[in-house]
């Protein structure tokens, strides 16, 4: 008898997710939009005039940002709609995008630290929008703190989505920093017609964007899938421990 | 259905009480009667199912919670008030009657002669007492109460049917206990809990205690602001009772100006009102991280931020009251700092515009730090991740405070002030109204 209710234990069929056809669909656009950018950075773009090569950090600095930004406001509809709906599938929407949102905008400080060095002569400068995304990028690993030091499931979700919608006032801060102080940071030129950026650089900008973008979405995909597989074996470890309670 | 964790805690419970009746939950340890009850005064939101009471939802109707009255397994007592002031308070919080009905509870759970005494002296069962008569005090049409007997003594058990009666006569209660004797003791129907599950149908017809006492409108919940003043008042008697926050701070930031007037006099010249601008910000965020710290979290050791969230306020004045006291608080420590470093590093920052700098910056970053605060309540090693989670959002603050200083002083150019001090207003009035919209949110896991 416990042999059959053992084998009666429900298969985790969320988990054939990691499977579906639309992974593998998004890999390939992932391989071919990352190496067609990869083609419009380093060979389709021209050099730069003043800058001559190094400009091309501008390739992966310039999406890490924005991509960042995208993924900082989907933490906020996510927590925004967890603490309305209280389904945990928004929650783990608003986990996943901050983790990616964190990477991107650490590989933001980074490439633009060493651009920085290199035409700056300085690897760091409080300038307000280097000062300003130094702010947002703390704050969002605060909020990775705060949910890994929370142990109770139900409260992690519910503060975690609290600071969630507060961070997210630090994103229009460092969109509009450079327009705001006095910054090192040119002023927006792809959003501004006239923005002075040559047709070839802005088209491999977009394909880079674009390529960013299949990246996040990716990663998003992945990162939740491995969240719900977490859950699912937390419960069916909880299944298994109710069973075992029953049969005694 | 409750879940705590991956654990489902409780499931399909169904139960229904009538005005009168006594109901007894009997379990082992762990089979969920304290999460029951939990879910009943709305402290847990449950996954599935609802609790109504008056025709409103608990926890989210004020006026559904103001039919309530809890005791759970730590009575919500403030160990530097009275007895007679943690009465007054609930009463307060809840629109109670005044005196008389403080008077007639103290008599009825036998602590007028003590009642004058502060709760810090008293025993386990006296406490245990007093969490009684305050989770009865407003009349509730529904009674919590978990393990009511613990720590009583044998008369105390004896009394507790004395003390329902007389306080809350009307009242449905429903209990927990682990002591089938308790439940015979007050009459109460029995239903088990194992596991989660009731495992008796509770839905039978009303238990013979049918209510002989006509029945009075319910006490009306006091306004918003009430409600703030009282729980700003309580604080303030608190710390003035404790001292356990202002005189630490204000000695704190007096050892930075002496560390910092030590360290560097040898080396300062004509850098010392900038040296001294930057002790003073620095020493006026870490006080309030310090204290800002302990805003929440000491009500939440102390089991009393459970008898604020049961209390029908809305829980955004829980969050307005902490905001406040903060503020106070590290206005206060700031203007004494300003002394401070006037006498030691002989600079005039006492003047008009940093005195207004540090009453606006001390608004603007308890702002944060109350929210923030009330984030870390449930979270493992909160001393370290309160500063993580604070200091970040308050570099605007920072800033802006060290940009007035610094124009007050001349070492910049004054003209800049105005701004400055509409990036203070701006975080403040942001913070503010974030705080209030989404203390709410986090209160209740």
């Amino acid at each position: 008898m416990r042999q059959a209710q053992t084998t009666e234990l429900p298969r985790p069929r969320r988990l054939a997710a990691l499977r579906e056809p639309a992974n593998a669909a998004l890999y390939a656009a992932l391989l071919l939009s990352m190496g067609l950018a990869l083609f419009m950075a380093f060979i389709f773009a021209p050099a730069e005039r003043v800058q001559a090569e190094v400009y091309r950090l501008l390739f992966v600095h310039v999406p890490s940002a924005w991509l960042a930004f995208a993924a900082f406001g989907v933490v906020a509809i996510g927590s925004v709609m967890f603490l309305i709906r209280g389904k945990s599938r928004w929650d783990r929407l608003a986990h996943a995008s901050a983790e990616i949102g964190v990477l991107f905008t650490t590989l933001c400080l980074v490439t633009g630290s060493v651009w920085g060095r290199s035409v700056w002569g300085v690897w760091w400068q409080w300038d307000p929008r280097l000062t300003t995304t130094l702010i947002m990028w703390f704050i969002y690993v605060s909020y990775l703190a705060l949910r890994a030091y929370i142990d109770d499931p139900n409260a992690r979700q519910r503060m975690a989505s609290v600071l969630g919608i507060v961070g997210v006032v630090s994103v229009p801060i460092v969109w509009f920093s450079v327009e705001w102080w006095r910054s090192l940071h040119p002023t927006p030129s792809v959003t501004n017609p006239g923005g002075g950026m040559p047709p070839e650089m802005l088209s491999a900008l977009l394909v880079s964007v674009a390529a960013f973008t299949v990246f996040y979405v990716v990663l998003l995909r992945q990162r939740m899938q491995l969240e719900l597989a977490v859950a699912e074996l937390g419960s069916l470890r909880e299944r298994l421990h109710e069973r075992n309670e029953e049969s005694l | 259905m409750v879940r705590l964790g991956q654990r489902n805690v409780l499931r399909g419970v169904s139960l229904a009480l009538a005005p009168g009746g006594r109901l007894a939950v009997v379990g082992p340890n762990g089979a969920g009667k304290t999460t029951l009850l939990r879910a009943l005064a709305g402290l847990i939101r449950p996954r599935r199912g609802r609790v109504s009471l008056r025709g409103g939802r608990v926890p989210d109707d004020p006026a559904a919670r103001a039919g309530l009255g809890f005791l759970g397994h730590r009575p919500p007592l403030y160990p530097h008030l009275s007895a007679r002031e943690n009465l007054a308070f609930a009463a307060r919080l809840h629109g109670a009657a005044g005196p008389p009905r403080i008077d007639a509870a103290l008599e009825t759970v036998g602590l007028a002669a003590d009642a004058n005494r502060l709760v810090r002296d008293y025993s386990r069962g006296m406490q245990q007492r007093l969490g009684l008569a305050l989770a009865l005090l407003p009349e509730p049409d529904v009674v919590l109460l978990d393990e009511p007997d613990a720590s009583l003594d044998a008369a105390g058990v004896n009394d507790l049917p004395m003390m329902l009666d007389a306080l809350a006569p009307r009242a449905a209660v429903l209990f927990s206990t682990h002591d089938e004797r308790v439940a015979q003791a007050l009459d109460a129907r029995i239903v088990r809990i194992e596991a989660g599950r009731l495992t008796e149908d509770p839905r039978e017809p009303p238990a013979p205690h049918p209510p002989t006492i006509p029945r009075q409108p319910p006490p009306s919940p006091p306004s918003f602001a009430r409600a703030v003043a009282a729980m700003i008042a309580k604080d303030a008697r608190v710390e003035w009772r404790a001292r356990e926050q202002v005189p630490t701070l204000l000695m704190f930031t007096l050892l930075a100006a002496v560390v910092f007037d030590m360290a560097f006099i040898a080396a300062l010249g004509s850098e010392v009102a900038a040296v001294a601008v930057g002790v003073l910000w620095i020493s006026v965020l870490l006080a309030a991280t310090l204290a800002g710290t302990r805003l929440f979290t000491t009500e939440f050791e102390r089991g009393t931020l459970d008898g604020l969230l049961v209390a029908p306020v809305d829980p955004s004045g829980i969050y307005l009251a902490k905001f406040t006291l903060l503020a106070i608080e590290t206005a206060f420590v700031g203007v004494a700092q300003l002394v401070f470093l006037g006498l030691l590093l002989n600079v005039s920052l006492f003047q008009a515009s940093t005195i207004g700098a540090v009453l606006l910056a001390a608004a603007a970053i308890s702002a944060i730090l109350a929210l923030q605060s009330s984030l870390v309540v449930n979270a493992r090693a909160r001393e370290m991740l309160m500063p993580l989670l604070a200091i970040p959002p308050a570099v605007p603050v920072l800033l802006a405070g060290v940009g007035i200083t610094l124009g007050a002083l001349e070492v910049t150019p004054a003209g800049q002030q105005g701004a400055w001090f509409g990036l203070l207003a701006v975080v403040a009035v942001v913070f503010l109204a974030l705080g209030t919209v989404l203390y709410p949110q986090a209160a209740r896991a």
